[in-house]
């Protein structure tokens, strides 16, 4: 019998629908716009947005691409990703910061504690205290050190926002501090390009694509393969997965009309990513960090047989000699046949030179991607070069023969502006007198002094030219001080760069007096923090996107869809706070209200033209149609095949150089980026290689590709992702492990068995998995999704799965500032039960932290004295 | 986006010296919205190892200067051309409707 229950029901309020951008990419950057349904104050579905509710397909100025008997059209709604579609559970996360906190140990008026950052508890306070600590530190800073002890650490990746900026508030107050000379000076980290390291600190030596090194101008770059392309190479790239940041799944809809058209799509990686799953019709694998050995073997064999593109190399190339002779043997007198390659790369000879012949036959482009070793590996900037070398020898920019990137659609009617109203860290030229590449923090804080300062090639910026990586700077700068006091609101540095644990030892060094955090939610850095400033979410403010989705360009007003969890407030808001503790309240805000912000960003994002603000709010969302004459627009580059001489190249000689000039003239001894690009299995930099002694005692590659089921160190703690059996796995203690692929090859003689927690480890550290024994990995190789979250055990071992906690520490080479988090040597062995029970007695306070296996470690893990409240 | 080129110069632009020619340029807009005058520059001289400074101003609606900004292609031999880029980054820079190129010369 069922017993009657007292149900109390709520409100009948309708349901009220909102538009947000949900990418990940952050800065003024918009992309996944999607509708956002609430009811009494709670979110209960994301939903895209069908532009067509309000718009005809003529206004929303549909496109379409038309090729060989078929057309792909641009779709009537947004496709945002799984990540924005499932973002309300991070939303409501049981890990979201509820209110200011202060590290119990640390005392500004007695001892610091500096070694128990990331082990000591926090306690409650109120945001007039934090604020009042904050700005007192501050001043306390730049009255005995100078303005040069604050660093500023506003990184990418995070929500995409405009007036509420999620990177880089502090930069807009720190403008407004300090006095003469000093006025607005600080320590800035620079944002280091990470994920196209290979192409900046490589390729844009050889055909400059300045600043970026990737390949540009991407217009029109789908419709030319899809007119004139037989073969696409998707060379360790994913457009089932990495694009989803960037705002959508459209490249995924390419891929199939691609196959469609009956381009061929073939996968070369050492993992059968999303990608190759759905759409290869082969998959190639290759072993990390080897792609170059491959690529070379494919040049000797058009060398061999005279496939590649004579013509085009007379005119088009300088040096070639040089690289011929080292690939022919003539240099070193080791041919870089597909016999010598085969065994340092895993794939058979046959293969290899069936590949380059097909290549050679076929009109063939590279489908860009931003993962895998090829970009975050040691030396990526080897295969970088030799893609450019392969592409060069088959005459890029013909019709066809390109590379396409996610920013290969119809050139927009006009660009949109959103950096008017933007009230973040701006992608700028300008740096103040002292920085510090992101990837040299640990370096600068562990290592240098003011009597031996740090000596670095570049200031690291992706915005800088090809000339700053011949320029050597310092730090700390003659005159300024080292830093003391870092104030982060990007606090995944452990989870995303090179080597956490290093930046662990960093970050508990006694130099660094103070560090503050905000952010929304307990994770990663934010556990080595001394104040904690609660931030908030997107859906608990207004503000504009002004951003590039799927198929177009659009601007929204987005409306507050809850009340801020907690006492959180926006970033933007956060650092008012502080400002008004130092008196620049007014400054910082510009006297400008939220509202007028907003307002602003749409008078200068140049649609006001085109839709009264009236009609936007009525309408909710206006969509930039293409320019008209977009199709005529010409493919990328197909000047510079046309007239290399009227249209030359970006670089010393205006041509593809296979011997660069930058770095002959300024690097000429470098072993680790000599001027014509090499095979660097292993130097005095880095030893990740099979072929390197260290294999013996840590045999298997990793590759950490960017996550599936994350955006970086974003989202690790989305239930509906953590229950699919690719993100993470339970183990015999009901902890969700985070997935370590192994191929059966490799687990065998480990006694490894899919669900069996593993410990993955080097001399760096050990961080625990659970195995997946597949065939989607070659043997030889393990892999990890990129960014999962941080529980430490202790020093140097690690419960969550953030495997770039033992990734190499230094560079991509020496004179370069890339990280390097995949394509690195570990060993992987089975955990015991005995061994995990032997860590819980040891360690017994990291397993007693208070864990929701649905969506990991909980806020109140560690904070003293306090019990969940559901959010 | 490709942008107008500037107001009223003719691509072909000859150094005071006669010993430089522009053979085109033109203005784009890069992913951050930065403004860059590109173009290629040939050096029509017999003389070796020839620099070329090229100056930019970049104007707003009302004629009004934004900003100036400016790039070097070195060591062009006779005959040879080189790629320029001026770009402005500056935070003015979606008021920016046309450039001029002020200054062409032998460095």
């Amino acid at each position: 019998m069922i017993e009657k229950q007292e149900v109390t029901l709520l409100p009948k309020e309708p349901e009220k629908t909102f538009i947000k951008g949900l990418s990940l990419h952050s800065f003024a950057q918009g992309g996944g716009a999607a509708q956002v349904d609430t009811k009494n104050g709670r979110i209960v579905r994301i939903r895209p947005l069908h532009y067509d509710e309000k718009y005809t397909p003529e206004e929303i100025g549909q496109w379409k691409v038309e090729a060989r008997g078929k057309a792909f059209k641009s779709r009537l709604k947004t496709l945002p990703n799984p990540h924005g579609l499932a973002y309300k559970k991070r939303v409501y996360s049981p890990n979201r910061i509820k209110y200011p906190l202060k590290r119990v140990d640390w005392d500004t008026n007695g001892d610091r504690n500096p070694q128990n950052r990331g082990k000591s508890k926090f306690q409650r306070i109120t945001w007039d205290e934090a604020t009042d600590i904050i700005a007192s530190e501050i001043k306390r800073m730049q009255a005995e050190y100078g303005p040069y002890a604050i660093y500023l650490q506003g990184d990418g990746h995070g929500e995409s926002k405009i007036v509420h900026a999620p990177h880089g508030c502090q930069t807009q107050m720190f403008k407004y501090l300090g006095e003469g000379e000093e006025q607005g000076e600080y320590t800035l980290q620079v944002r280091t390009p990470d994920s196209w390291e290979g192409w900046k600190w490589g390729a844009t030596h050889m055909w400059g694509m300045s600043p970026f090194g990737t390949y540009s101008p991407g217009t029109n770059g789908f419709k030319d393969i899809a007119e004139n392309t037989d073969m696409i190479l998707f060379w360790g790239s994913d457009w089932e997965t990495t694009p989803w940041q960037l705002g959508g799944q459209h490249m995924s809809l390419w891929a199939y009309f691609y196959a469609e058209l009956g381009i061929k799509q073939i996968f070369i990686s050492p993992d059968l990513n999303y990608a190759a799953a759905v759409h290869a019709d082969k998959w190639i694998p290759v072993y990390p960090n080897t792609d170059t050995a491959l690529l070379l073997a494919i040049t000797y064999t058009w060398i061999d047989e005279g496939t590649y593109d004579k013509n085009f190399i007379a005119t088009h190339a300088h040096g070639f000699d040089k690289f011929k002779a080292y690939v022919t043997g003539d240099e070193d007198g080791i041919p870089k046949t597909a016999e010598w390659a085969s065994p340092l790369c895993g794939v058979p000879v046959w293969t290899i030179k069936a590949l380059a012949r097909e290549w050679a036959s076929r009109v063939t482009t590279f489908g860009s991607g931003t993962g895998g070793p090829l970009c975050r590996g040691s030396y990526s900037t080897e295969p970088a070069r030799m893609q450019v070398a392969c592409s060069a020898m088959q005459g890029i920019g013909k019709p066809g023969t390109n590379r396409t990137s996610v920013f290969s659609m119809p050139r927009g009617a006009l660009m949109l502006n959103p950096f008017t109203a933007y009230r973040g860290l701006g992608e700028v030229r300008w740096h103040p007198k002292q920085f510090l590449p992101k990837t040299r923090l640990h370096d600068a804080i562990l290592d240098a002094t003011s009597n031996k300062p740090m000596k670095f090639y570049s200031t690291g910026s992706p915005v800088m030219p090809t000339e700053d990586q011949f320029v050597q700077y310092q730090y700390p700068v003659e005159g300024c001080s080292e830093i003391h006091m870092i104030w982060s609101d990007s606090p995944c540095w452990i989870t995303c760069c090179n080597c956490g644990n290093r930046m662990i030892q960093a970050l508990r060094s006694p130099k660094i007096e103070t560090v503050v955090v905000q952010h929304p939610w307990m994770e990663n850095d934010t556990l080595y923090a001394d104040i904690i400033l609660p931030t908030c979410t997107k859906f608990e403010t207004e503000d504009i996107m002004i951003g590039t989705d799927s198929f177009c360009q659009n601007v929204y007003p987005e409306g507050k869809c809850i009340e801020p969890i907690g006492e959180s407030r926006s970033d933007y808001e956060a650092v008012g706070e502080v400002a008004r503790k130092l008196g620049i309240y007014h400054q910082y805000t510009e006297g400008k209200t939220v509202e007028e912000w907003i307002k602003i960003g749409y008078e200068s994002c140049g649609i006001k033209d085109f839709i009264s603000w009236e009609e936007l709010n009525e309408k909710g969302f206006y969509c930039v149609p293409p320019a008209d004459g977009w199709e005529n627009d010409p493919t990328p580059r197909i000047d510079f095949y046309k007239d290399p001489e009227t249209y030359p190249l970006k670089t010393p000689t205006g041509k593809i150089e296979f011997e660069a000039t930058g770095l002959l003239e300024n690097f000429p001894d470098d072993e680790e980026r000599p001027p014509v690009p090499h095979w660097i299995p292993f130097g005095k930099t880095h030893q990740e290689s099979r072929l390197h002694p260290r294999a013996g005692e840590y045999p298997l590659l990793l590759v950490s590709n960017h996550g599936r089921w994350r955006s970086h160190a974003q989202l690790d703690d989305v239930s509906w992702f953590r229950e699919i059996q690719t993100c993470k796995v339970k183990g015999p203690d009901g902890y969700m492990y985070e997935l370590v692929w192994l191929n059966p090859a490799d687990a065998a003689p480990r006694n490894i068995e899919s669900g069996d927690v593993v410990k993955m480890y080097n001399e760096r550290g050990i961080v625990l998995g659970g195995a997946y024994v597949t065939e989607r990995i070659m043997p030889g190789a393990a892999y990890q999704d990129h960014g999962s979250r941080a529980d430490p055990i202790t020093d140097r071992i690690d419960r969550g799965g953030d495997n770039n906690l033992i990734s190499p520490a230094k560079t991509t080479s020496p004179n370069t500032q890339g990280q390097v988090a995949s394509g690195f040597l570990v060993q992987v062995e089975k955990v015991s039960l005995e061994q995990l029970d032997t860590w819980v007695k040891q360690y017994p306070e990291a397993f007693q932290r208070e864990y929701d296996p649905a969506s990991g470690l909980c806020f109140n893990a560690w904070v003293e004295g306090e019990t969940q409240e559901e959010i | 986006m490709i942008a107008q080129s500037g107001k009223g110069q003719p691509q072909e632009i000859t150094s005071p010296d006669g010993k430089l020619r522009t053979l085109h340029h033109k203005m784009s807009v890069n992913r951050f919205g930065h403004r860059v005058v590109e173009g290629a520059v040939r050096n029509i001289s017999s003389d070796s190892n020839v620099n070329a400074e090229i100056k930019a101003e970049y104007y707003g609606a009302t004629g009004r200067l934004i900003g100036t900004e400016a790039d070097i292609v070195r060591r062009l031999e006779p005959g040879k051309t080189g790629a320029f880029e001026v770009v402005y980054s500056g935070e003015q820079r979606w008021d920016i409707k046309y450039y001029k190129i002020v200054t062409f010369r032998q460095m």
